[in-house]
């Protein structure tokens, strides 16, 4: 109604009425249509059919369970009366009403003077309220007066309950009742006060509305347990289910302290945290830099702690735990600072006797006296450490056989603190060594006397062999038929094949006793090669082979031992003819070495099957042989290369194979050259010589290659008979001459040459092959030279000198036609 | 007078053959098979060269080669060594103890009868 002025709009209440007016709809923001309304122009549209009763309270009392209770008959939202006992008036807004076990809340303007426990008749609209229905724009009146209700005792989490079907509901709302709980929070609204409680795990609130007091709950702390008495009041959530409840209270003296809040609550905790802190918090900050520093030395202290105390204890542990080891520690000087059990079992004293002692005294006096105690310290120190062994004296006299390291301990700086000795007694083992020693002596001793027995017994039938078949192929018994011939020298072939065999056994048999010896001399490789190149003329023959040797003409003289040489030489030749097949060659050469110029390589070269790869790692290995056979079928030793490269390393040279499978093989060897230099620094390395002489020897010899060479090497014996090893040295000099370098001033010189002279003038061989022995004597006197590289060079010259002049002189007599042969 | 020549060995066939070989020679040749024969044979024939073994039964060839230097006959009369020993060391023994030259057997037969001839050259 646009204009509604009427003098008491309560008289139309319940009147029946008939309204003219127009009809609109109602929409809302997003235009849709949520209900009508009745747009009426004037109050006069609005005509009372029947107007309302005169007493409101007339109407006829429903119980408070009725409220909004369904009921087809009747109107809904219409007025209705109840009756009910006050448990809660707020004056001029709010009434709760109790009847029994129900209870509801009342909305109303009125402010007759009431009080809880008075019953009152109430008239109001029903209404939908928080939970259960409510009477709004209710009017009341009292009908009777009563003391309070008592409130109903109830659990907190019972108020509002969950059935077995899940479904909520809430029978204490509108009642009044009471409840106990902890005060969690006081808050301060605008129209009161509220107490945030928590009760059986159930969180609530209970208000306080319209007190003329500031804080009236003021004594009340948090934390505190009290018991709360008040209006039950439920809301509800979306879905009308029952969710919280709330205590509207009558006045401060619902509340009723059970226990208070502890003293140290959160509120004290933290002001006095708020005064400390501050001071807390400097003195965390000055802790903390502190600690750092300090954790940090710490740290290391500990670290070190740590160590030492680790390798303390490990010591410790090894030392007393150690037996069979003697450890013992000694100071700088070497005198002993401890001494642990093992010691005292191998070396007899006990830590008492010996610490402070020097530790020689477990050496034998030899030994000190040799200066061992204080060597093995000087080596430890210098090297960190050092092992030694050897007979050790105890404390009773007796001696083991020690083995020792020797550690030198240092301190972090690097200074000497001392030494630590680790000894172990390894008498035993030493004697058991040494009886293995002595027996392997032994047995080499036995088979040494094995071998040399049937190598005379072998080598006397082998020689009757020879002789027998030489005497017959002479003709000495009569002349022989070629088939007669033929058979002789198949019996020499076999016999010098025997002596061959009896011959490697016996040098094989030497190089495992290390007793092999070479004499090495300034040796012609050259005849060598040829003269052997003569011997196996005929069993080259017999294949067709073809054999020759090259080398150059001024090829130097060897320092060998020619007899070794020539052996090897003879071995890689019959190899090689015995690998060659018929009509292939075998080549024989001699030259200075291109990658050792101090050495001469010789080399046999044959036109054999070669050797593969991998079994020219073993060719040399002894007792292995390579699938030839020679021509009586037989394999031989399979010793002759070993003896060979035995041969040769004992001269100081190498043996090697060239060689391809289907190519050939080319086997060869290097000696040293018998070079001046050599020679001259060999022997100022034996000697401190001021001066050395030089002797000349010149040899006039036959024209017989065997005769001249066997008297070549009966004149090169007398004369080294005659020189001193060690102080003189032979050396090769052209065509058949030599040189004898000695020691000493002119008179050692003159006195040298008479001996030879007298020598070579009293052997008989020499005298009856009428040889001229020429001796020229030349004096080199080498002056105070102290560096040896120098005198060596200077002393080379001059014998280059000599020798140039000699041969200036041979050639002055091969000019004036002197038959040298001749005068044999 | 052809050239005496002792030959001491006590094995037979070698004997045989090289005594066969000297003969063949030229040489004469007057045999021993032991040291004691042997010194009795020189003393008796007194030969120009000794040609000794080393192993030699009544005393080894050292022993017989100081007696024989000790004959007056034979003091400078060349001595050459035969034997199945070493060469090392026994060819230094022999040279020392008076020998002219040392064969190890089985002896190269061309070289022993050129040091033979070159022995009793001349005299």
């Amino acid at each position: 109604v646009r204009d509604f002025h009427i003098q008491d709009p309560q008289s139309l209440v319940d009147a029946e009425v008939k309204v003219g007016g127009v009809c609109g709809t109602t929409f809302n923001q997003r235009r849709q249509f949520v209900g009508l309304r009745l747009f009426v122009a004037h109050l006069d549209d609005v005509h009372v059919l029947r107007p309302p009763a005169a007493d409101p309270f007339s109407l006829p009392v429903q119980p408070l369970t009725s409220v909004l209770q369904f009921n087809p008959n009747g109107l809904a939202r219409h007025r209705i009366a109840v009756l009910g006992t006050i448990t809660y008036y707020l004056h001029g807004h709010v009434l709760y009403i109790q009847d029994g076990e129900n209870g509801v809340y009342v909305n109303t303007d009125q402010t007759t003077p009431a009080a809880p426990g008075d019953e009152v008749q109430v008239v109001g609209f029903s209404a939908v309220g928080g939970y259960s229905p409510i009477l709004e724009s209710a009017i009341f009146r009292v009908v009777a007066h009563h003391a309070p209700l008592e409130p109903v005792v109830v659990n907190p989490a019972k108020v509002i309950t969950t059935d077995a079907d899940g479904f909520k509901s809430a029978p204490y709302d509108g009642r009044l009742i009471k409840v106990r709980g902890t005060l969690i929070e006081k808050l301060r609204g605008a129209d009161g006060q509220v107490l945030l409680l928590l009760g059986d795990k159930t969180a609530f609130r209970a208000r306080l509305v319209g007190t003329e007091e500031q804080d009236p709950l003021a004594s009340i702390e948090n934390q505190s347990v009290v018991e709360v008495t008040g209006v039950c009041s439920v809301r509800s959530d979306v879905y009308h289910e029952p969710r919280t409840f709330e205590l509207q209270m009558r006045s401060p003296s619902d509340v009723v302290v059970l226990r208070k809040a502890p003293f140290w609550n959160l509120r004290r905790s933290l002001s006095l945290l708020a005064i400390v802190f501050p001071f807390a918090l400097a003195a965390v900050i000055w802790i903390a830099l502190l600690r750092r520093q300090a954790s940090m030395q710490t740290a290391v202290i500990q670290k070190n702690m740590e160590r030492i105390q680790h390798s303390d204890e490990h010591l410790r542990m090894i030392l007393s735990n150690v037996k069979d080891y003697a450890i013992f520690a000694l100071d700088p000087q070497g005198n002993v600072t401890s001494w642990n059990e093992g010691a005292q079992r191998i070396m007899g004293y006990t830590p008492e006797e010996i610490i402070g002692r020097h530790y020689s005294c477990i050496f034998a006096p030899e030994d000190v006296a040799s200066g061992q105690p204080l060597r093995h310290l000087n080596e430890a120190e210098t090297h960190g450490s050092v092992e030694t062994e050897g007979w050790r004296l105890r404390k009773d006299g007796s001696y083991y056989w020690a083995n020792a390291i020797t550690t030198a301990l240092r301190d972090p700086s690097g200074g000497l603190r001392g030494f630590v000795r680790i000894t172990r007694d390894l008498t035993e083992r030493r004697k058991a060594e040494d009886a293995v020693a002595q027996a392997q002596k032994e047995q080499l001793k036995i088979k040494d006397q094995v071998l040399a027995h049937v190598s005379h017994e072998l080598r006397t039938p082998v020689a009757a062999i020879t002789w027998f078949t030489g005497n017959l192929q002479e003709g000495l018994l009569g002349p022989l038929t070629a088939e007669q011939l033929d058979h002789l020298e198949g019996i020499e072939r076999n016999a010098a094949q025997l002596g061959k065999m009896v011959e490697d056994i016996l040098n094989s048999s030497r190089v495992e006793e290390g007793k092999l010896s070479v004499e090495a001399h300034a040796t012609n490789v050259g005849h060598l090669i040829e003269e052997i190149l003569a011997s196996c003329a005929a069993s080259a023959k017999a294949k067709s082979i073809s054999t020759h040797c090259e080398f150059p003409s001024d090829l130097p003289m060897a320092w060998a031992d020619p007899q070794r040489t020539g052996q090897v030489i003879i071995n890689l030749v019959n190899n090689a003819i015995k690998f060659t097949p018929e009509h292939g060659s075998v080549v024989v050469t001699a030259h200075p070495d291109e990658h050792a110029p101090e050495m001469l390589r010789i080399m046999v070269k044959d036109t054999g099957p070669g050797i593969s790869a991998a079994d020219q790692e073993r060719v040399f290995s002894r007792l292995v042989q390579l699938g030839g056979t020679d021509d009586s079928g037989r394999k031989g030793l399979g010793l002759g290369l070993f003896i060979s490269r035995e041969f040769v390393v004992r001269q100081g040279g190498t043996i090697s194979i060239e060689s391809e499978l289907g190519q050939g093989a080319a086997f060869s060897f290097t000696v040293p050259i018998a070079s001046l230099q050599r020679v001259v620094a060999e022997l100022l390395a034996a000697s401190e010589l001021a001066e050395v002489g030089l002797i000349f020897v010149d040899l006039l010899g036959a024209d017989d290659v065997v005769e001249k060479n066997l008297l070549l090497t009966e004149i090169q014996r007398v004369i080294e008979e005659c020189v001193r090893s060690g102080q003189d040295a032979l050396l090769p000099g052209p065509s058949n001459s030599f040189f004898i370098l000695t020691g000493g001033d002119q008179s050692a010189v003159d006195a040298m040459c008479l001996r030879i002279q007298q020598e070579l003038e009293l052997n008989s061989v020499l005298m009856d092959a009428g040889v001229d022995a020429k001796i020229a004597t030349q004096r080199i006197a080498v002056g105070p030279v102290s560096n040896r590289d120098e005198r060596v060079n200077r002393i080379t010259a001059e014998v280059h000198d000599r020798v140039y002049l000699h041969s200036q002189g041979m050639e002055r007599e091969k000019d004036g036609e002197k038959d040298i042969a001749g005068r044999r | 007078m052809a050239k005496k020549i002792l030959l001491v060995d006590d094995d037979v066939d070698l004997l045989k053959g090289i005594s066969l070989a000297l003969r063949s020679a030229g040489y004469e040749v007057v045999i021993a098979e032991d040291s004691i024969t042997a010194v009795s044979v020189a003393v008796k024939e007194k030969p120009d060269l000794a040609v000794l073994d080393l192993g030699l039964p009544g005393g080894d060839g050292f022993v017989l080669m100081s007696r024989l230097r000790n004959l007056p006959d034979l003091a400078s009369k060349p001595i050459i060594v035969v034997s199945a020993r070493p060469a090392i060391p026994t060819r230094d023994e022999a040279t020392k103890g008076g020998a002219l030259a040392f064969f190890q057997k089985p002896v190269d037969r061309q070289k022993f009868m050129a040091v033979v001839r070159l022995a009793l050259a001349g005299k």
